[in-house]
């Protein structure tokens, strides 16, 4: 346990300044739209406030591309190498820091936000039915924050996945990167559309959703399948536990 | 007589447009300084590659320790790469720190007396370590493990004389035979000669010679690097 710690301790201070200046400059972003937007439209700055939320991913792109092609352009990579440490503890080790700081900077927006901006949220939810406007929109949160969360992981596996392929190339290793990055997406979506079938046996989520007609509106509850989810953790292990094993043993030094 | 730390038969890697080690047979004994002693390129840093599991080989057997390989045996062995491997952002005591976290056989107070003994200052950042300072570092940190194997390749190469006294003293010094073998590859062989105790001579993927260098010096009545003359001309 130790050692894991040595090494996630490691993996936050090769990336304490893409940290620090992110969060600093999310922060910058977040104070002004608190601070200085007060004349501006209602709604401009709440939508603005999220704008960091779509350049997180493109971080994690960052973090996971640059996660093993800097230690094999330091030559550090021999280190991790002959560490008497499982591969995939050491993928572990890059992997947490990364989706941490992802999860907590997206929380952070998304409180900041939520708490900066809740008697523009309570107006839009004082013209709808007090019941449908709050179960919507903690369905909404839920779901979506849950979905973006997904989509960091697999951006960040499939990312490392590309580079250590393409790094099997002596030439045309971003081209490679990208053609694997586009085409590991689409077999993604293959491979869990049929594993999805196989899945089809564990329970549904309930949800209620409203449905509005001349006599009212009225409750109903639909089914969301677990089965997906399922599907793309699974593939999200094996893409993680693939990565590793390439990286111990197929990619010389 | 030893018994053999490290036997590799048909050892065989090729790389593009070269065939780096041609089916090579080798036994290391235990408890000795071994030399892998040949010209630049010919295939000492693959083979301890191989040996350790950083390159994989395209055919044949490695047995370490009469155990077959595996990344268990990291624990076991203590390696020190001829490039540059540290981090370089890290100061000197928090590469320290790693290796001690990392390694259950590495003692602080071992590597703090040779950082003394190769005037070398923890709070020093290894980006600003010259060369053969850095040589220095990665010997400290594989001497301060207690690893039944310690593979070395060319710890001497482009460091300074100076230096190269210190680093075969220190070596020479904390070498345990009893419980420890060391397999140690260059070609600056004129520092060296005097400490090994088995040579094998390697040139262009091939094993030419391999045995007891005192035999060696016995029978041909010539120091090892006049040796490495012949063999090689």
């Amino acid at each position: 346990m130790r050692s894991i710690i040595s090494l996630l301790k490691k993996e936050v201070k090769q990336l304490n300044i893409l940290f620090i200046v992110s969060i600093l400059i999310t922060a910058v972003w977040e104070g002004f739209l608190i601070t200085g937007t007060e004349n501006w439209p209602p709604g401009i700055s709440f939508g603005l406030g999220f704008i960091p939320l779509f350049f997180l991913p493109l971080i994690m792109i960052f973090m996971a591309y640059t996660s093993y092609k800097s230690e094999w352009g330091n030559n550090t990579i021999y280190l991790l190498k002959i560490l008497p440490r499982r591969a995939s503890e050491i993928n572990l080790a890059k992997f947490l820091p990364a989706f941490i700081y992802y999860l907590f900077l997206s929380a952070a927006v998304i409180a900041v936000n939520l708490y900066f901006n809740q008697s523009l949220i309570i107006q839009i939810l004082n013209e709808a039915p007090e019941l449908i406007g709050r179960q919507l929109a903690k369905q909404f949160l839920v779901l979506s924050y849950t979905a973006y969360l997904i989509m960091g992981i697999q951006l960040y596996l499939i990312t490392q996945f590309s580079y250590i392929i393409a790094s099997f190339y002596n030439r045309f290793r971003i081209l490679i990167s990208i053609l694997v990055f586009l085409l590991s997406h689409y077999l993604i979506l293959r491979l869990g559309g049929f594993l999805n079938y196989l899945f089809n046996w564990l329970p549904d989520f309930p949800a209620a959703v409203f449905m509005e007609s001349p006599a009212g509106v009225r409750e109903a509850a639909v089914y969301i399948g677990s089965a997906p989810f399922m599907v793309i953790l699974l593939i999200m292990t094996g893409l993680f536990f693939l990565n590793s094993r390439l990286i111990a043993s197929d990619v010389d030094v | 007589m030893n018994e053999n730390i490290i036997e590799v038969s048909n050892l065989k890697k090729k790389f593009p447009g070269v065939q780096a080690l041609k089916g090579i047979n080798l036994k290391i004994p235990e408890g000795m300084i071994t030399g892998i002693v040949g010209p630049n390129g010919s295939g000492k840093s693959t083979l301890l590659k191989i040996i350790i599991g950083l390159i994989v080989k395209d055919e044949g057997q490695i047995s370490i320790n009469r155990k077959n390989k595996g990344r268990h045996l990291m624990k076991d062995i203590a390696f020190l790469p001829e490039i540059n491997h540290l981090y370089r952002w890290m100061k000197i005591s928090e590469i320290i720190k790693f290796h001690e976290e990392q390694f259950t056989d590495f003692s602080t107070k071992k590597a703090d007396e040779l950082l003394d003994f190769m005037n070398l200052k923890p709070e020093q950042k290894i980006k600003n370590l010259s060369k053969g300072m850095v040589a220095r570092l990665k010997l400290i940190l594989v001497l301060s493990r207690s690893a039944e194997i310690l593979i070395l390749d060319e710890p001497l190469a482009g460091i300074d004389p100076a230096s190269r006294e210190r680093i075969l003293e220190s070596l020479i010094g904390e070498f345990d035979s009893a419980n420890q073998s060391i397999i140690l590859a260059t070609h600056e062989i004129i520092e060296a000669e005097r400490f090994l105790d088995y040579v094998i001579f390697m040139e262009a993927g091939e094993i030419l010679l391999a045995d007891n260098a005192d035999d060696l010096r016995a029978a041909e009545e010539k120091s090892i690097r006049e040796l490495i003359g012949e063999v090689f001309e």
